[in-house]
């Protein structure tokens, strides 16, 4: 094909006109950028890189946690419940028939002092024990070597708290206090319980 | 706009606009982030933790074999969708969750499901079945077998501890074989249990309600040691 | 609207000057385009494959390269890297010589760049097949390939910048902003990235971040000049009338330039919420140039009367500017967060990559090489085959998008309701998939029908080369 072929023709350069932008145009951008500052307003977490979604600003995330330590600490005592009580005494704290006694209600955990489920927690149970007029007679592990004292106390503070219970906070220092007095372990029913003080 | 040097600072003014905004301010934003010290119900002291050598060795596994084209790794808050059901989620994501990733593998796309929480749903020997044969546990699954991380072998005087054990009768192999996963597809289990996000951090903390979302019965071990219960 | 003044015809190139400027780019263009041409050919092959693998994952199970994980970012990369720089750069080049009217400065450094290129790219793909990717998209190549292929464009960059800057005196026209955009987006974005990305650390999802963005901005912004500057180009020059207004396309540039380069981070993401509103923004503001640059076309081609000896390129020009708009505004309404709540993660995302990839700019690429390459080597296509290829590739892509569309937008609608298991939802999506591999067999035909052409056409050349040589020694 020689280079002269009709359909090898180039013709001329490409130009262009000059009509100016219109204005409805330049107002578009402008109504995007008036809705874009109430969009970030909205929803850029005042640029804070501690937002995350679904939250919008950090005031947000502070409303939703904990706003106490009394309150993060019952959240850290329900947790542990959920991931470890549960399995037995169930969430609803209602046990079952051949697996866990009830605590809500229990006339032990609402007891004023705190000290006989302490020792239950701390070295299990077994044997005959009373709750609610109901007789149990089923062993419970001891769960000194699985949980710190931070974590006993706020389990028990979490079902002294939650099921209608109404019992009072469980601290630390008791549980330790607890720890310390050395007993055989597992207790052997609520006649060795009712032999513990209260407090 | 006939003047070359004019266009070429136009350009470098516009692209700096961009890189200011998303490469170099998020990154004096969070560049040094460390790990969170506020945990909410606080499980443990920091989060997240750095990972065990197999899962670092098998987050390598996961990108030579271009995972993430088919898998996500990012749980998004209710008002996306239904994630937190349908993955057995705690909470969404945040930029925690990746710290100690490297590379991190968010994904564009759910060929398959998301994997972000997949260490809360599957156990190691399920996972290893579901690399040997996914359309076992999935029939309809479009994921392709990963054959080339196994191995199979003669039984030579013990069988291997390692050897897979739930292999289907259509998969098992010959009388005298046995079908060991090589270390490759050991390291990329460890690395997909790692992926978990099971922490309340304070920027994400847990939704209004008193129960958490998952429950004793959705993951495979607590995370604690505890004694099974009688 | 003020209308514009008559434009005047465009003058008839200089007789002596055009065949010495075809001369100075022949070599290096030819190389670029038929490179190109055959990664085109790999990259929709793969593709192919890939698609296949999708509903017959158990077929060679015991491979490790035919994974699907492995063949899509392979084909991914083959098209980008493989077919569309080097296109692109073939296209730039002549536009730039055409409109300076000069001949290409430093063809040998082009021709250098070409082959570290080709090498690189080679390299690249067989790596990530080997399992060497690196996990970002559209950056997935080991990481010691990096050096080499930014090298190779340097090498290829400085050619264009030079004869840029040798051009006559005279006003810039739309296409040489656009050029001179692509050129330098590319080296910056393409070193931010390798450096971020593949050679620093940086925490946590401050890398997911810098991968979107970069995949974005290769897409929409540098893809995006690109295939403009061709169509801004040729639509004018073939149908004889001037582009209606360079400073609206002036405005649609730096709109473009700007605000396209924000876009690609979505909402929801573990990202802290300000980067992906200001993204979503950005994303917004795009629909701006694409109002600009689709009036500007409209107005130029307002009463144009069809002609029935058109050159074939500007069917090829209407159809990527159509695919620009479609896929530009999808990727807008798939920003918003309701939409994105719905589609995003799923196919909707991956068919607008697709349709700006294989629709807009493949098109925009077959409208500039089936333009040049015939005055380069002063030989015509075969008709039929230069048909075939419009048509397969068009039904190719058409059947590709609007598949995995609506599959993407079914896929999640369905995975909105918590109560349908995503095993479900993928086996209804699956169909969607099923044609979309049409689609993608559609496309490779097409790829591979338009090797075919350009074999003629080489064919064709040579054996006029060789009768000339004969009457020489005769």
């Amino acid at each position: 094909m020689k280079p002269t072929d009709p359909k090898l023709k180039s013709g001329g350069e490409p130009t262009a006109g000059f009509s100016t932008v219109p204005i409805w145009l330049v107002l578009l951008c402008g109504g995007i950028f008036f809705w874009g500052q109430f969009y970030l307003d909205n929803n850029a977490g005042g640029f804070d890189d501690r937002v995350y979604a679904p939250f919008h600003s950090w005031d947000e995330i502070v409303a939703n946690n904990p706003v106490s330590p009394e309150e993060e600490f019952r959240r850290l005592g329900e947790a542990k419940f959920h991931q470890t009580c549960e399995l037995c005494h169930q969430a609803t704290g209602l046990g079952q028939e051949g697996k866990a006694p009830p605590l809500a209600g229990s006339e032990w955990v609402n007891a004023t002092g705190a000290n006989r489920i302490e020792h239950i927690v701390l070295n299990g149970l077994t044997g005959n024990i009373t709750v609610k007029g109901q007789q149990w007679n089923l062993t419970m592990p001891p769960w000194r070597d699985n949980f710190s004292d931070k974590e006993i106390a706020a389990i028990l503070t979490y079902v002294r708290s939650s099921f209608g219970n109404h019992g009072a906070a469980v601290t630390p220092e008791t549980v330790a206090k607890a720890r310390a007095d050395v007993h055989p372990s597992p207790m052997g029913g609520e006649d060795e319980l009712k032999r513990l003080p209260e407090q | 706009m006939n003047s070359g040097p004019l266009v070429f600072l136009g350009l470098l003014i516009t692209m700096a606009v961009s890189w200011i905004t998303f490469i170099m301010g998020p990154q004096l934003q969070m560049g040094t982030m460390q790990p969170a010290t506020n945990v909410v119900s606080a499980l443990q002291e920091r989060y997240p933790n750095p990972y065990e050598g197999e899962a670092n060795q098998g987050s390598s596994v996961y990108r030579a074999n271009g995972c993430v084209v088919c898998h996500s790794q990012q749980i998004r808050a209710r008002e996306f969708g239904p994630d937190l059901t349908r993955f057995l989620a705690i909470r969404p994501s945040t930029a925690y969750d990746y710290l100690y990733d490297q590379p991190v593998f968010l994904g564009d796309q759910r060929i398959g499901p998301d994997l972000a929480t997949v260490g809360t749903r599957y156990n190691r020997d399920a996972l290893l079945l579901k690399l040997y044969d996914p359309q076992f546990s999935a029939p309809g699954s479009v994921m392709p077998p990963y054959r080339c991380l196994f191995q199979t072998r003669k039984i030579e005087f013990n069988p291997s501890p390692d050897a897979m054990t739930n292999l289907p009768a259509n998969l098992a192999p010959p009388e005298g074989y046995e079908v060991v996963p090589t270390s490759k597809a050991q390291q990329l289990v460890s690395y997909l249990l790692s992926r978990r996000q099971s922490t309340y951090i304070y920027y994400a903390p847990p939704p209004p309600t008193n129960k958490p979302a998952a429950s004793a019965n959705a993951t495979n071990a607590p995370a604690t040691n505890a004694p099974a219960a009688k | 609207m003020t209308a514009t003044p008559t434009a005047p015809a465009p003058a008839a190139a200089p007789a002596s000057e055009s065949p010495g400027i075809e001369a100075s780019c022949r070599g290096p263009l030819l190389n670029l385009f038929l490179s190109a041409v055959c990664w085109l050919v790999i990259a929709s092959g793969l593709s192919l494959f890939a698609s296949i693998k999708l509903h017959a994952p158990t077929l060679f199970a015991g491979l490790a390269w035919t994974s699907y994980g492995r063949l899509r970012p392979a084909a991914l990369d083959a098209f980008l890297y493989g077919f569309a720089v080097q296109a692109g750069f073939g296209a730039a080049i002549w536009i730039i010589c055409r409109l300076g009217q000069t001949r290409l400065v430093a063809p040998l450094t082009l021709f250098l760049g070409h082959a570290f290129w080709s090498i690189a790219v080679f390299l690249g793909v067989a790596g990530v097949l080997a399992g060497g990717g690196s996990g970002y998209p559209a950056l997935e190549m080991p990481s010691w390939i990096a050096p080499l292929l930014f090298a190779a464009y340097v090498l290829m960059a400085i050619p264009a910048v030079l004869t840029f800057h040798a051009r006559r005196p005279g006003p810039l026209y739309p296409s040489q902003w656009f050029i001179l955009g692509a050129i330098f987006w590319f080296a910056w974005i393409f070193s931010t990235a390798a450096l971020v990305l593949l050679y620093g650390a940086p925490r946590g999802v401050l890398q997911a971040s810098a991968s979107w963005w970069f995949a974005n901005n290769f897409s929409q912004v540098f893809l995006g000049f690109a295939g403009l500057a061709s169509v801004l180009y040729f639509i004018p020059k073939l149908t004889g009338r001037a582009l209606y207004s360079s400073h609206w396309a002036a405005f649609a540039f730096w709109m473009l330039a700007l605000f396209g380069s924000w876009s690609g981070l979505s909402e929801g993401s573990p990202l802290p919420v300000w980067m992906s509103s200001m993204s979503v923004i950005g994303t917004i503001f795009t629909i701006v140039p694409v109002i600009a640059i689709t009036m500007a076309l409209v107005y130029t081609l307002r009463g144009q009367p069809e002609h029935a000896d058109e050159d074939p390129s500007l069917r090829f020009c209407y159809v990527a500017a159509s695919f620009w708009v479609i896929a530009s505004v999808q990727l807008i309404v798939g920003a918003l967060p309701k939409v994105n709540s719905l589609v995003g993660l799923t196919w909707f995302g991956y068919a607008q990559r697709e349709l700006q990839y294989y629709g807009f700019f493949a098109f925009s690429m077959f409208a500039a090489i089936y333009y040049i390459v015939p005055r380069l080597l002063n030989s015509w296509w075969c008709p039929r085959l230069l048909k075939a290829q419009f048509w397969l590739a068009i039904l190719g892509v058409l059947t590709l998008y609007i598949s995995l569309l609506l599959g993407g937008v079914a896929q999640g609608v369905l995975l909105s309701a918590a109560d349908n298991s995503f095993l479900e939802v993928l086996r209804t999506t699956m169909t969607a998939v099923r044609i979309s591999t049409i689609g993608d067999l559609l496309i490779f035909a097409s790829a591979v029908v338009f090797l075919a052409n350009f074999g003629k056409v080489f064919f064709e050349s040579g054996q006029r080369v060789r009768a000339q040589i004969m009457e020489r020694i005769s």
